[in-house]
C-alpha cells in the first residue's frame, strides 16, 4: 500500500512542478523564494510519500506542503532576516516575465491580486485560479470553511473597488 | 427578510455556487426583493476573472530549472544517498563545513552532571537521563555556536564515519541531511560510558537543531514527543539504540523529521 502511495508521489510530482511554482510565487512574491520552495515541497514529498493516500488529489496535497513549509520556515525565516512583509517586492514580482509585460491588462489583474493581503491572496487563488471547492481550500489552508469564505467575500470586495476605477472585467 | 442579514460572505458564496442548501433560498429572495443586495451582488460578483492573467505565470514558470530542482530533491531523498555535492544546489541548504571534536567529557560535563543529578538509577531513569543531557548541553548553544563552521562535505563525511563506527552504525551525509537545514557537524561524546553522537544543524529560522543517538541497549520503542528546555524532542528507540531529535522547531515538523531519520539511519 505504502509502496503504491509512493509511486503515485513520484511519477505524479514532474507533472505538478509548474503550478508548485505559481503558487509559490504567489505565496512570496519572490521567483528565488519560489525556487526553493518548490524544491522544499518536492523532498518533503518524497519524504512522507508513504502518507499520501492513493486515490485523493495529488495536487491537494502537495499545495497543503508547500503551503505549511511557506508558513512555518521560508516566511519565518524572512521575518527574522528583517525582511518584513513581501508587499516592498510586489511591484517587481512580475519584471521582466515577458508572458505578463506584453499583456498589460492581465499584467493589472495580477499586480492587483498581488496587492491583497497575503491570506486573501492565496485563497484567491486557490478557489479561482485553481479551482479548488472552498471544503478543499479550508484543508489546504487548514482553517474552516467560514475563513474561507469570509477572505473570499473581503478579497472580491477589495477586487471590486479597484476594478471599478480601471477596466471593466469579466465575471469570474 | 432583512438586507443585513444577507452578508458579503453569503452573496460571494452564492455567486461562486457555494452556498449552504439552507441559505439558498433566503438570497434568492432577497436578491429579488432587495435592490440594496442586488447591486452588493453585481459589485461582489463583478470581479475579474483570474485565470487567464494566471494562466500566464503557469506559462512563464521555468520549467527546465524546476525539473532540476526535482531530481536535487530525489538525489537528496534517495537511497542510497546521493553526493552531498549534488543534493545541495542552494546556499539555503548548504551543508556546513567541520570540525572533528573527539570530546571525552570536557564541555560535556556540565550537561551530564545536572542530569546525572536527577538519575534514578533505573532502566527507564537512565533511558532519559541521556536526553536530559543531551537538552542540558544544547542549551548552552546558540545559533553563533554553529554558524561559523564553513561548509566542508568531506569534512562532515569523516566525522560521520568516525562517529558510526563508535556506534557500529553505519552513517553518512546523505542519511542525516534534511531540508531546510544546515548541517554543522557531528560529535562523538560518551554518557556513562556509552557512546553518545551528535549531529548539529543550524535552522536559518529558529537556530540550533541536534540528533542524537546513543548505543545503550534501549529497548525499541516508537517515536514520542516531548519537551526539555523549552524545547521540542522526538525520541525513539530501536535496534538496542536510542535516537532523539531536539530543537526550536513546530511538533509536526519535528516528527516528520524524525520519521525521516528513523528510516534512514537504523
Amino acid at each position: 500500500m505504502s509502496e503504491t502511495a509512493n509511486d503515485v508521489v513520484r511519477k505524479g510530482l514532474a507533472a505538478e512542478l509548474k503550478r508548485l511554482w505559481r503558487y509559490g510565487l504567489v505565496l512570496s512574491g519572490s521567483r528565488t523564494s519560489a525556487d526553493d520552495l518548490v524544491q522544499a515541497t518536492c523532498v518533503r514529498a518524497l519524504e512522507r510519500a508513504h502518507q499520501f493516500t492513493p486515490g485523493t488529489h495529488l495536487d491537494r496535497w502537495l499545495f497543503s506542503i508547500l503551503h505549511s513549509i511557506w508558513l512555518n520556515d521560508l516566511r519565518a525565516a524572512r521575518y527574522r532576516r528583517g525582511e518584513g512583509l513581501v508587499d516592498a517586492e510586489t511591484a517587481l514580482v512580475f519584471d521582466g516575465l515577458r508572458e505578463v509585460e506584453t499583456n498589460i491588462l492581465a499584467g493589472q489583474v495580477l499586480r492587483q491580486v498581488q496587492a491583497l493581503p497575503e491570506v486573501q491572496r492565496e485563497t484567491v487563488f486557490l478557489v479561482y485560479v485553481e479551482g479548488l471547492a472552498y471544503r478543499e481550500a479550508a484543508k489546504v489552508l487548514d482553517v474552516p470553511i467560514g475563513t474561507i469564505m469570509s477572505r473570499l467575500a473581503a478579497a472580491r470586495a477589495r477586487l471590486a473597488g479597484l476594478a471599478s476605477d480601471g477596466d471593466e472585467g469579466k465575471v469570474v | 427578510m432583512s438586507a443585513e442579514t444577507i452578508t458579503d460572505e453569503l452573496l460571494v458564496a452564492y455567486a461562486d455556487s457555494e452556498i449552504p442548501p439552507e441559505e439558498r433560498s433566503r438570497v434568492n429572495h432577497a436578491l429579488a426583493t432587495d435592490p440594496a443586495v442586488k447591486t452588493r451582488f453585481d459589485r461582489l460578483s463583478g470581479t475579474p476573472s483570474l485565470k487567464e492573467p494566471f494562466g500566464l505565470l503557469f506559462a512563464a514558470a521555468p520549467e527546465d530549472r524546476l525539473a532540476a530542482l526535482l531530481k536535487d530533491a530525489e538525489a537528496k531523498v534517495a537511497l542510497p544517498p546521493a553526493l552531498p555535492a549534488r543534493a545541495v544546489r542552494r546556499p539555503r541548504a548548504a551543508i556546513a563545513a567541520a570540525i572533528l571534536l573527539f570530546l571525552a567529557g570536557g564541555a560535556v560535563g556540565i550537561g551530564l552532571q545536572s542530569a546525572v543529578l536527577h538519575t534514578g538509577g533505573s532502566v527507564t531513569g537512565e533511558q532519559e537521563n541521556w536526553r536530559a543531557a543531551v537538552a542540558d548541553y544544547l542549551s548552552l548553544y546558540t545559533r553563533d555556536t554553529l554558524a561559523g563552521i564553513p561548509d566542508n562535505p568531506d569534512e562532515r563525511a569523516r566525522e560521520l564515519a568516525a562517529a558510526g563506527a563508535k556506534l557500529s552504525l553505519p552513517l553518512d551525509v546523505g542519511k542525516v541531511v534534511l531540508p531546510d537545514l544546515a548541517l554543522k557537524r557531528a560529535e562523538v561524546f560518551a554518557f556513562r560510558d556509552k557512546p553518545l553522537v551528535q549531529i548539529a544543524y543550524l535552522s536559518p529560522a529558529t537556530g540550533p537543531v541536534a540528533f542524537c543517538i546513543i548505543d545503550n541497549g534501549q529497548k525499541d520503542a516508537p517515536p514520542a514527543f516531548e519537551e526539555r528546555e523549552g524545547r521540542g524532542v522526538v525520541f525513539w528507540g530501536k535496534a538496542g539504540r536510542g535516537f532523539m531529535i531536539i530543537g526550536n522547531l513546530p511538533r509536526d515538523r519535528l516528527k516528520l523529521l524524525a520519521e525521516t531519520l528513523a528510516a534512514r539511519v537504523a
